[in-house]
């Protein structure tokens, strides 16, 4: 489902310095599968996933996801693409502090337009699942960790989409809430979403419902 | 997804415009007095306008006026005769009028005087002066005031009469023998309409002379023709036609000058500040925003959308507020403050009323002036915001 | 319709209900009216004189239509200034005025 070949990413700090995010990767995610992405801060795992999500473009390589080239997306296109089949989950949340809960989930949608039923049917369900039906009109903030999480996750299952990305979603939460995201993503992978977590967070490793464990260093596969 | 306008998009700029209140509410503010200024100085010059149009029909055809070294003199009566014999005159008639400082009160009036002997005068006095009897007029000496020369005769206890100070110093008494009507302020405010031969002794005007003469034609499409051949006869002369006088009250102000220019800069150099903050880029907690939103799925398009959402909110609020204070101030309050701009220093104060004119124009000019600009400026630094990789933009 | 767009909504909508009431509130009772405006124009045709007494200060303002150059710089130290009146009131643009076709036929 999801193809890199060869691809490069390379930054251009300055004129005379450039540093090389990922040098030739290739990699295959099938459909379905949960993928975890070890390695330390700086390896390329998070470039990983923007090029999934089709959040920057390669330097270098393709990019295909369900046989599309999504590399080669124009911006409009890239969102169009984001929107329906991407859901992200940042490892700060990215969420808008100011609005409530409910205004954050329903994000994603707004672009869309939908019928109000549609929202609120689709509103209720992802609420209900990730269990923060309780503070939907709680203003974000006010939160605490888990419920911020839990927020962020709401939002990105909002759309039903096919590719679920979490990007470190356990660096900001102790160990309780840890084991909880875990549970959270064991239940994702029995809805048979494609799940990519990329992580230097010992709790993913050698987990039973993860399919794949793959080592990234220094921009490579390993 | 049937309906055009997205409410969700609305809602979301409203709370971005809830989400810096204090910054909205300054900006709003701002721009609402920018409006407000804005148009209650043009509501204040259109009925100004107005209320001249409203009488510039009743204005003289012909007014020919004797001109040396830039300076008005006085004009020979004998010409008058010349004048009659033009074809296609139907009347001239010799005009005296002045200006009289009145010292103790630091006042000019003008004084005008008129024919003893016209019937057009009574039907036209009756009207417009209470209680009034022509003949007193020709009999005594007599006068008509505009209402703010009675109130300065009173002020300086002149009841019944005043004393005019003549060139060599002597006194001529005058009585009051009516008041123009108050309606007719903003015309007749510090005029006093006396019969001309006492308007020649307290001016010492001699005789043969004249203020100026004004000149009717028989046919008004002529009077061009008349006027060239009026200015041919006397060349030291300067000829007013009607037409003059219209285009006279066209150009009544200056936008380009004086008190105008001042306020159009202060206007302009306020508004561009706060264009200047907004298109000198977003902050970084605003681009991040925008990368957020693009990284779950927002288009370019609908983050501009809602940018456009957001500055038309704040700036339609600004511009429809301003617009009815402005209205309530000028018309209803009658402009407090400001119309002494227009009014100055005058001792004789005129109590007048703006009459109200409604002209879209003025309302088009400065929504335009604002609104779209103010836009602009919102869109323009966050779609070179958006069109950047999202990715860039969140790290 | 979210409450927040509604409460904007109605906002607007009552603005702009508040300007359409007051245009018609001032359009019937602060226009010139007929009775008023008979008045004046009986006055101009008895005066002959033209523009308003707004500002009596400064002759060039008060009858500008038919000032001079001369009066427009006034050195006189008698008069007391009229500023601000003299800058808003622009004075009038016939002040120069030749005749109309001077170069006539010789």
């Amino acid at each position: 489902m999801i193809n890199l070949k060869n691809v490069t990413k390379s930054y251009e700090i300055n004129k005379n310095n450039k540093v090389t995010a990922l040098d030739n990767i290739n990699l295959n995610i099938k459909e379905g599968e949960l993928v975890v992405l070890k390695g330390a801060s700086g390896s390329g795992k998070s470039t990983i996933l923007s090029l999934i999500a089709a959040l920057s473009k390669p330097t270098s390589g393709e990019v295909m996801v369900d046989e599309k080239q999504i590399s080669k997306l124009p911006d409009n296109f890239a969102s169009i693409y984001r929107r329906d089949n991407i859901g992200f989950i940042f490892q700060k949340y990215n969420l808008i502090p100011t609005l409530s809960v409910k205004e954050n989930i329903l994000l994603p949608l707004v672009p869309l337009n939908p019928d109000e039923e549609d929202v609120k049917e689709k509103l209720d369900a992802v609420m209900q699942r990730f269990n923060i039906s309780h503070k939907e009109d709680a203003i974000v903030r006010n939160l605490s960790g888990g419920e911020q999480q839990r927020v962020a996750i709401a939002r990105a299952n909002v759309n039903n989409p096919k590719i679920i990305i979490a990007d470190e979603p356990t660096a900001n939460l102790d160990e309780k809430l840890s084991i909880h995201f875990v549970e959270i993503l064991r239940e994702l992978k029995a809805s048979n979403k494609t799940i990519v977590v990329a992580t230097h967070d010992p709790i993913f490793f050698d987990l039973d419902f993860v399919d794949r464990e793959i080592k990234v260093h220094n921009g490579k596969i390993l | 997804m049937k309906n055009k306008i997205n409410i969700y998009l609305i809602e979301y700029a409203i709370n971005a415009i809830l989400r810096q209140k204090y910054k909205s509410f300054f900006v709003t503010t701002v721009f609402t007095l920018l409006t407000f200024l804005l148009t209650s100085v043009f509501f204040i010059t259109n009925s100004i306008k107005h209320e001249l149009d409203a009488t510039v029909d009743a204005l003289p055809q012909i007014i020919v006026q004797k001109i040396k070294a830039g300076r008005h003199y006085d004009i020979d009566a004998d010409i008058l005769d010349n004048l009659l014999e033009i074809a296609g005159v139907s009347d001239a008639v010799a005009r005296v009028w002045g200006y009289y400082y009145f010292e103790n009160a630091g006042v000019n009036f003008s004084v005008v005087g008129v024919d003893q002997f016209e019937n057009q005068y009574k039907e036209s006095f009756n009207k417009i002066v209470k209680k009034f009897d022509f003949d007193k007029l020709e009999a005594d000496s007599s006068m008509v005031v505009g209402v703010g020369v009675k109130q300065i005769m009173l002020e300086n206890y002149y009841t019944k009469y005043f004393n005019f100070i003549k060139p060599d110093g002597t006194l001529k008494k005058v009585t009051l023998a009516g008041v123009f009507d108050a309606q007719t302020s903003l015309e007749s405010n510090d005029m006093i309409v006396m019969p001309k031969e006492i308007v020649r002794e307290i001016f010492d005007i001699e005789e043969g002379k004249v203020t100026d003469i004004v000149v009717k034609v028989a046919n008004p499409k002529e009077i061009t023709m008349i006027a060239s051949k009026i200015k041919q006869m006397y060349p030291d002369t300067r000829i007013v036609t009607s037409e003059d006088l219209k285009v006279s009250y066209q150009n009544i102000f200056d936008y380009k000058s004086g008190v105008f220019l001042a306020l159009f800069i202060v206007s302009l150099f306020t508004f561009f500040i706060i264009i200047y903050d907004k298109s000198s880029g977003l902050s970084s907690e605003e681009k991040r925003e925008i990368g957020i939103l693009k990284a779950i799925g927002w288009k370019i398009d609908d983050v501009l959308k809602e940018k456009f959402y957001e500055s038309f909110i704040i700036s339609f609020f600004a511009y429809i507020f301003g617009v009815i204070s402005a209205f309530a101030f000028v018309y209803i309050f009658q402009a407090p403050i400001l119309r002494n701009i227009f009014v100055g220093y005058s001792q004789l104060k005129t109590t007048f009323e703006l009459p109200f004119a409604f002209d879209v124009q003025t309302l088009f000019l400065v929504f335009f002036l604002s609104v779209p600009i103010y836009i602009a400026a919102t869109i323009i630094p966050s779609w070179k915001v958006a069109t950047l990789e999202a990715d860039e933009v969140i790290r | 319709m979210n409450k927040k767009s509604k409460y904007l909504f109605y906002t607007f909508l009552t603005l702009l209900f508040l300007l359409v009431t007051e245009g018609v509130y001032l359009n019937s009772t602060k226009v010139i009216s007929g009775e008023s405006l008979a008045k004046k124009v009986a006055f101009v045709k008895i005066s002959q004189l033209p523009d308003l007494a707004i500002s009596t200060e400064a002759t060039f303002v008060r009858h500008r239509s038919l000032g001079t150059v001369f009066s427009i710089y006034k050195d006189d130290g008698d008069l007391r200034e009229y500023f601000p009146s003299t800058y808003a009131i622009s004075h009038s643009h016939i002040i120069n005025k030749k005749a109309i076709k001077i170069d006539n036929e010789k």
